[in-house]
């Protein structure tokens, strides 16, 4: 009597953790960005630099600060992009799947930001940088989980923070052209 | 005979459920002539389909209700430069960003999902080449399923339009 019990409990057990699961994974948001930045974490870093970039302040690369006092001929170029995927059960399957009811994913929502950062000398990009970050989260019966707006201002973080951590990474190179292009007292103009 | 009464019964409250999702649509579509230089032009449509066709709702631009969109309707939207946010609520939410720029044109397709009690709702940015596609067979929301700010949003749009 006491092994039925006992394996009738781990039946329960099992059915519990297998049915949470299932209602976890409905839930959950996962990210990855690209690159992977290497070694230790870069330190903080400022670069004062002419800035040209049109969109909302709080996606620029921290590492980046707008200065007008800054050589205009090296020129940061900031661009971003947000591609969204929205995959579904057929509704067919949705309306007869009996796993609905504990919290089997419906459909998935991806979004893919991309961003550019191009330093640019004479209108050509003599150094570049890039970032991508996938954000994927899964909807259920029950809840939709985060909006697209939610995941593309994670995703844009993430490809910010990606990109301020290059930048301070190759912070040396970067001051050393911005120290060269920078008009000397007394010069005007390039020679 | 009562059976038959209540059956009937039944068979017209049935129908009744069902047609009460659907809403009179205006001309197939055809895209906005007059657009203003400084707006980008968002299209907001929803293919017709039996699941979830009995479910409209109310798609808010920046938390302003615009319009609502039903199964097989579209509206256009003329949105000023920056991010455009759209969201749509039933009993869950769904929203999307556009960076709108002026002279730009954006297509935002509805659809709706399994939900406990009501259908949820979803938005998502598609590519040009996608929406100008799909949205063929969509008809006009007539601007009386809009909501009254979005009436007069749309209103003002079409005076700018105008001058």
């Amino acid at each position: 009597m006491s092994t039925v019990l006992t394996s009738l409990g781990w039946t329960v057990w099992a059915a519990c953790f297998l049915l949470a699961s299932i209602e976890l994974m409905g839930c959950a948001t996962t990210t990855a960005v690209t690159p992977k930045l290497v070694g230790q974490e870069a330190p903080a870093c400022k670069l004062h630099a002419t800035i040209v970039y049109d969109g909302n302040p709080d996606y620029l690369p921290g590492a980046l600060i707008s200065d007008p006092d800054a050589a205009e001929k090296l020129i940061f170029r900031y661009t971003y992009r947000a591609d969204y995927g929205l995959k579904q059960l057929p509704s067919a399957v949705q309306l007869v799947n009996p796993l609905n009811f504990v919290g089997f994913p419906t459909g998935t929502n991806t979004v893919v930001v991309t961003g550019n950062l191009d330093v640019m000398r004479r209108s050509s990009a003599i150094r570049s940088y890039a970032a991508a970050a996938s954000v994927t989260r899964a909807g259920t019966m029950f809840s939709e989980g985060e909006t697209f707006t939610a995941m593309r201002r994670r995703g844009l973080m993430l490809v910010r923070d990606n990109i301020s951590g290059q930048l301070c990474q190759d912070r040396l190179a970067l001051e050393k052209l911005l120290e060269n292009t920078s008009p000397q007292p007394g010069q005007d103009g390039e020679h | 005979m009562s059976r038959i009464n209540r059956a009937s019964k039944f068979f017209v409250l049935c129908a009744t459920m069902l047609v009460s999702g659907c809403a009179t649509l205006g001309p197939v579509y055809t895209p906005a002539t007059s657009v203003p230089a400084d707006k980008a032009t968002v299209y907001v449509y929803r293919e017709s389909g039996i699941f979830g066709g009995a479910v409209a709702y109310t798609v808010s631009a920046n938390g302003v209700p615009i319009s609502t969109l039903p199964a097989g309707g579209y509206f256009t939207y003329f949105a000023s430069p920056g991010e455009v946010e759209l969201s749509a609520k039933t009993e869950a939410k769904t929203s999307v960003t556009i960076d709108a720029h002026a002279g730009e044109t954006y297509y935002v397709k509805g659809t709706v999902g399994i939900g406990f009690f009501v259908g949820h709702p979803h938005l998502v940015i598609v590519p040009k080449e996608v929406g100008e596609k799909e949205i063929v067979t969509c008809k006009l929301v007539p601007p009386s399923n809009s909501t009254k700010s979005g009436q007069l949003e749309l209103r003002r749009q079409s005076h700018i339009a105008r001058s």
